[in-house]
């Protein structure tokens, strides 16, 4: 039984904690639709890290770091410069899928392989738990800290923020920093666990679940718990079917399941009128007088 | 009538330093990527040139690449004018191009008659394709940046489906399977200008200027423009919001539709996996770099169209096939770089 529950949730680290990250940046006001390019400079990251150091945790770690640039690049640009989020989100998309697939081929062996995956314990492993302690202090962070305030603070109303003596500037950063950190986490544990290789198509749509996963739970942690869990389960169950060859759709489609799902069920919170949540002041830079 | 660029002075010398800043980024590029591949400078700068502006069968290969650019940056320029982010290009391509083989593969009827209705059918599939997107959009405030790209898997799926499967066509006698349809009747594709450049193109020139007079000099240009700058202004002026954004949406995504229509009848003549080369991607920067400007599109189509044509000749000298995503991430990057110097000088003045 732990077995088949294990298996089916084996995606939910990877939707879990970039669905995160995307959620802490956004959390304080600025969009990050580069996950999916993100989730990819991780990817060839992680493996890179594992390559020189025979360390998962290292592959983990590089992943972060990669994605922690890419979300200092995006503070640079569109909190200190100003700058267009939704353009700048595309242009740091084009540019982080690119340097993944185009540093990959050349810091490593063409058909590297991982030959070791991550400890279990009681069925999962240990990221799985990582992802939910995150979760976890994400929830408490948000709600009972004074830095969680803040960071609301700062997506709902910068002004205020700034009244208040709280730097919106260094908010916003270090919430893109770490959001973005966590994506390119995600894509090193998918490279490094789930697939133990590369592939050019590997990320398939899993950052944009991310992203709209961040839109499903309403802008609130346990939300996008229990959308990452929702999705994973549907990426899970489906990969699940392929392998065991229950095709009762063309294996094209089945792919394509959890994306109709995400069409599905925003179409679904939006007709029912549910509040979005979404941070007032989110795509907006701001400005002080 | 006289054409007129809505872009001031100041906007055109940023136009100028974007295009200089561009080529400075790909020379930049192309040397650090030469230099880590091992393979000289001289050399790959040579193959750059040669395959892109440096021969005239170069260039046509360009222009050739440039055809579906246009017709999807134009869509997506209504798109973005409008204030929909419809970032789903590459599935409506898909569509309209999977419209266009069924039509002229399988309904049986005479040439001129299948390519009008193809042509008629690409356009009005793909746009409700993409105006579900925008109508879930205007009228239930869904997010449409990640409804259209959702999209875009779904279509993709459906094409690749299609191909493999119920379409799938194998030469008799070939050996190998490639996922491919049967070729679309001689009769039926665009005619050649001067190969491998097809008619196409010259439907992509036209679309331009259509596009142009339609967003500048039409009242339904004028409605989109204003209920993408500032609905509440549209509503005061009785513009029905959700109509008309939802006809910016079928419009933007019925041009998607003819790209991927221009690809089907005037390059590949079959539907195979891979035709749809990631223009739907590449129009979303071209667009904005444009600045929805449908009399700058093909001017910013012809230069991605070089990049893409160039990488793709770098490859064969060993480099990796990813440079083309690089590249066009960096100069969408350089692409900001006037208003960087904007704002130093802003900075500096207040200093």
């Amino acid at each position: 039984m732990i077995d088949i529950i294990s298996s089916i949730l084996s995606y939910f680290p990877v939707i879990g904690l970039a669905a995160l990250g995307g959620l802490i940046g956004q959390k304080a006001g600025v969009y990050n639709i580069a996950v999916e390019g993100i989730m990819m400079a991780g990817a060839a990251g992680g493996l890179y890290g594992y390559f020189i150091s025979g360390s998962l945790w290292m592959g983990l770690l590089v992943g972060f770091l990669w994605g922690a640039f890419f979300g200092a690049l995006l503070s640079l640009l569109t909190v200190n410069w100003k700058l267009n989020q939704i353009v700048i989100g595309f242009t740091l998309w084009f540019l982080a899928e690119g340097l993944g697939k185009f540093l990959y081929p050349i810091l490593l062996p063409g058909s590297f392989k991982v030959p070791e995956r991550f400890g279990y314990l009681f069925g999962f492993d240990y990221v799985f738990y990582i992802t939910v302690a995150l979760f976890v202090a994400t929830v408490i962070i948000f709600r009972w800290t004074k830095q969680g305030l803040a960071i609301h603070v700062s997506g709902e109303s910068p002004e205020v923020a700034d009244i208040a003596g709280i730097n919106v500037f260094r908010v916003r950063w270090i919430c893109n920093v770490i959001g973005a950190g966590l994506m390119g986490m995600a894509g090193a544990y998918l490279a490094d666990h789930v697939l133990q290789g590369f592939n050019y198509t590997m990320i398939a749509g899993y950052g944009w679940v991310a992203f709209a996963i961040v839109l499903f739970g309403r802008f609130s942690p346990i939300g996008v718990l229990l959308g990452s869990l929702f999705f994973s389960s549907l990426i899970g169950i489906q990969t699940r079917l392929q392998v065991a060859g229950a095709l009762f759709l063309p294996s094209e489609f089945m792919v394509v399941i959890p994306h109709i799902g995400v069409v599905l069920v925003l179409a679904i919170i939006g007709i029912l009128g549910k509040k979005s949540g979404i941070p007032s002041a989110l795509g907006v830079p701001y400005k002080r007088e | 009538m006289k054409l007129k660029l809505e872009v001031q002075k100041s906007q055109l010398t940023m136009g100028l330093l974007n295009v200089v800043a561009i080529i400075g980024a790909v020379v930049v590029v192309i040397a650090i990527s030469s230099t880590i591949s091992g393979v000289s400078l001289e050399k790959s700068f040579s193959t750059f040139l040669k395959y892109t502006v440096g021969s005239s069968s170069g260039i046509l290969y360009v222009l050739k690449r440039t055809t579906p650019l246009i017709l999807a940056s134009l869509g997506l320029a209504i798109a973005f004018k409008s204030g929909f982010w419809n970032i789903g290009a590459e599935g409506q391509i898909a569509i309209g191009a999977i419209t266009t083989t069924g039509v002229c593969l399988f309904l049986g009827l005479p040439d001129l008659v299948a390519v009008v209705l193809a042509f008629i059918l690409s356009f009005v599939i793909a746009g409700l394709y993409s105006g579900v997107s925008g109508f879930l959009k205007v009228k239930w405030d869904v997010n449409d940046i990640v409804v259209t790209m959702m999209m875009n898997f779904i279509a993709l799926a459906l094409f690749h489906y299609l191909i493999s499967g119920p379409w799938f066509w194998q030469q008799s006698g070939a050996v190998g399977l490639y996922s491919r349809t049967a070729p679309i009747p001689e009769g039926m594709r665009f005619p050649f200008i001067s190969p491998p450049l097809s008619s196409a193109f010259i439907m992509a020139l036209a679309f331009i200027f259509i596009v142009y007079f339609l967003m500048k000099k039409s009242v339904l240009g004028y409605q989109l423009r204003v209920v993408g700058d500032n609905i509440t202004a549209a509503v005061c002026q009785g513009i029905n919001v959700k109509r008309i954004f939802t006809l910016g949406a079928i419009l933007s995504g019925g041009l998607c539709g003819l790209a991927g229509m221009s690809l089907v009848l005037g390059e590949f003549f079959r539907m195979q996996a891979g035709i749809t080369g990631n223009y739907g991607f590449f129009a979303i920067p071209i667009a904005i770099f444009c600045r929805n400007e449908p009399l700058l599109v093909p001017f910013g189509s012809f230069l991605v169209a070089i990049i893409i044509e160039g990488t793709l000749s770098l490859t064969t000298l060993g480099m990796p096939s990813a440079l083309s995503e690089v590249l066009l991430g960096i100069l969408f990057l350089v692409v900001f770089f006037p208003e960087l110097v904007g704002w130093v000088k802003k900075r500096r003045k207040k200093a």
